[in-house]
């Protein structure tokens, strides 16, 4: 891995660092917000849902912190970088990846489509929203593919 | 599909992760080429032939797939 190429890869972590910090403060301030409307209109949906959002968020923000944590040190250790960048490189990892996002993305689109023939017995609610997922999911594999159609 | 590596490389008296280094993979890689339970792509080939002085068919036998 020549060292031009690790300059390069530099500079693109430091905009990454950035762009997480950013991910980092955008759910809090959305909580913030959010717990403040929902008091303001006295709107709350039960104990549970509340346990839930909040280990979803403090999920979420530590998964943040883990990438901004590596970053900060691939931008101090240049040795922790071209150890990063070779993984990240790696054709066998990219092999893997590739093959379990795919497998992935079939089993979830076999799953949505029998949960909404079952939900389409049960709940009309249940069974829109699976369908919009469903809708969103596929648009989102449609122009990905079709940008790589064109790219490649 | 086979290999030489495992022997080039010991001919070499290289480690796997050496290898790796060189080629810029990891060394888990160079253990399922060895093994045979993955096939490298042409440029990584390429990149472990160029290492042991060799061509890509004095490494890799593609008669066997």
């Amino acid at each position: 891995m020549s060292e031009e190429y690790l300059d390069k890869r530099y500079i693109i972590v430091k905009r990454k660092m950035i762009a997480t910090i950013c991910l980092l403060i955008f759910p809090i301030i959305l909580m913030i917000l959010m717990e403040v409307i929902t008091a303001v209109l006295e709107h709350e949906l039960g104990s549970l849902v509340f346990g839930l959002r909040y280990f979803l968020f403090v999920f979420l923000e530590s998964i943040v912190v883990y990438k901004l944590v590596r970053y900060t040190k691939m931008v101090k250790n240049r040795n922790y970088l071209r150890k990063i960048e070779i993984h990240r490189l790696d054709e066998r990892n990219q092999s893997i990846n590739l093959r379990a996002s795919s497998l992935t993305l079939k089993t979830l689109f076999y799953v949505i489509v029998f949960s909404i023939i079952i939900f389409g017995f049960i709940d009309i609610v249940v069974f829109y929203t699976l369908l919009f997922s469903l809708f969103v999911v596929g648009s989102i594999y449609i122009i990905i593919k079709y940008i790589y159609t064109k790219k490649i | 599909m086979k290999n030489k590596i495992s022997a080039l490389r010991k001919s070499k008296k290289m480690t796997q992760e050496e290898l790796a280094n060189i080629v810029g993979v990891t060394r888990q890689t160079i253990i399922s080429i060895e093994s045979g339970r993955y096939v490298a792509s042409l440029e990584l080939a390429y990149r472990i032939s160029k290492v042991f002085g060799l061509i890509i068919e004095d490494i890799f036998d593609f008669k066997e797939q």
